[in-house]
């Protein structure tokens, strides 16, 4: 496999963990909780991590089947290439390997901003835009509309200056 | 994703989002139940507009200058470790962070 899966095949499949989920777990989609889970295991003294995290452990079993798919597709070689668009070079798609140790605190910066936000909006892409817009919930609404405010702000104000 | 380029990612997302939606309709139209025989319950989170928009806004910051959000982090771990564990260290930190401040913050 050198390209991605169709999204028209990959989007349902993702979408079938929806019913999956709630019919063999009873638990709804999401992910951005597996980190409060993973924090809390840790010796640390603050109330937010002082929970019933067994209400999350689902997510953290999802995360360990995520990994697992990551190390399967690297052997099945598929090639991730990220391919972003700078004004250096006259706004043509450049192909680099971004995912280098050089772009190190790049992804640590993201990395931070994305459990930061993810926590205090009450989840994530998942969480929000799979499960929650499937709903119609507002708050997901809102917070998917934030979540692509933010990404248009990232995209062309903040990369063309670190990328 | 985010330069409207390709519509790979727009037709995955929605095509998630409306097979999601059409389940939980069929499921809750059906009646069908859990393997556990107990009822489907199905609830949308709390609205939290202050926190929905901010922390919805610093999200999408992480999302564009990391190009991964949550679940992906985890598939970065396992596609390309170096890169991964960098990511999931910062998505650790900055859950920490959030769950220091968290009872200042404005919900």
């Amino acid at each position: 496999m050198k390209e991605p899966l169709a999204w028209y095949i990959a989007g349902p499949l993702i979408g079938l963990m929806v019913p999956l989920l709630l019919l063999l777990r009873g638990k709804q989609f999401g992910i951005s909780s597996s980190y409060r889970y993973l924090i809390s295991i840790l010796p640390v003294k603050v109330p937010y991590f002082k929970y019933e995290r067994q209400i999350d452990s689902h997510q953290v079993i999802f995360a360990l089947g995520l990994i697992l798919s990551g190390i399967l597709a690297s052997n099945f070689s598929i090639p991730v290439v990220y391919k972003p668009i700078i004004p250096s070079s006259g706004w043509q798609e450049i192909s680099i390997d971004i995912y280098s140790l050089s772009n190190g605190l790049q992804f640590l910066l993201g990395g931070i901003l994305v459990g930061f936000g993810s926590r205090y909006a009450n989840g994530c892409t998942a969480g929000h835009c799979i499960m929650g817009v499937s709903q119609f919930s507002v708050a997901s609404i809102v917070s998917t509309v934030a979540f692509f405010v933010g990404g248009l702000i990232g995209t062309f104000f903040i990369n063309p200056f670190i990328f | 994703m985010f330069h409207f380029e390709s519509f790979h990612m727009f037709g995955l997302l929605f095509s998630a989002i409306g097979t999601a939606a059409i389940s939980l309709i069929v499921i809750k139209r059906l009646g069908i139940k859990t393997i556990a025989g107990e009822d489907v319950v199905v609830k949308p989170k709390p609205i939290q507009l202050k926190a929905n928009v901010i922390g919805g806004v610093v999200f999408g910051l992480g999302w564009s200058i990391s190009g991964a959000c949550s679940a992906p982090v985890y598939i970065l771990v396992g596609l390309y470790w170096k890169v991964g564990l960098i990511l999931l260290l910062g998505a650790l930190l900055g859950t920490y962070f959030y769950g220091l401040i968290e009872s200042k913050l404005p919900k």
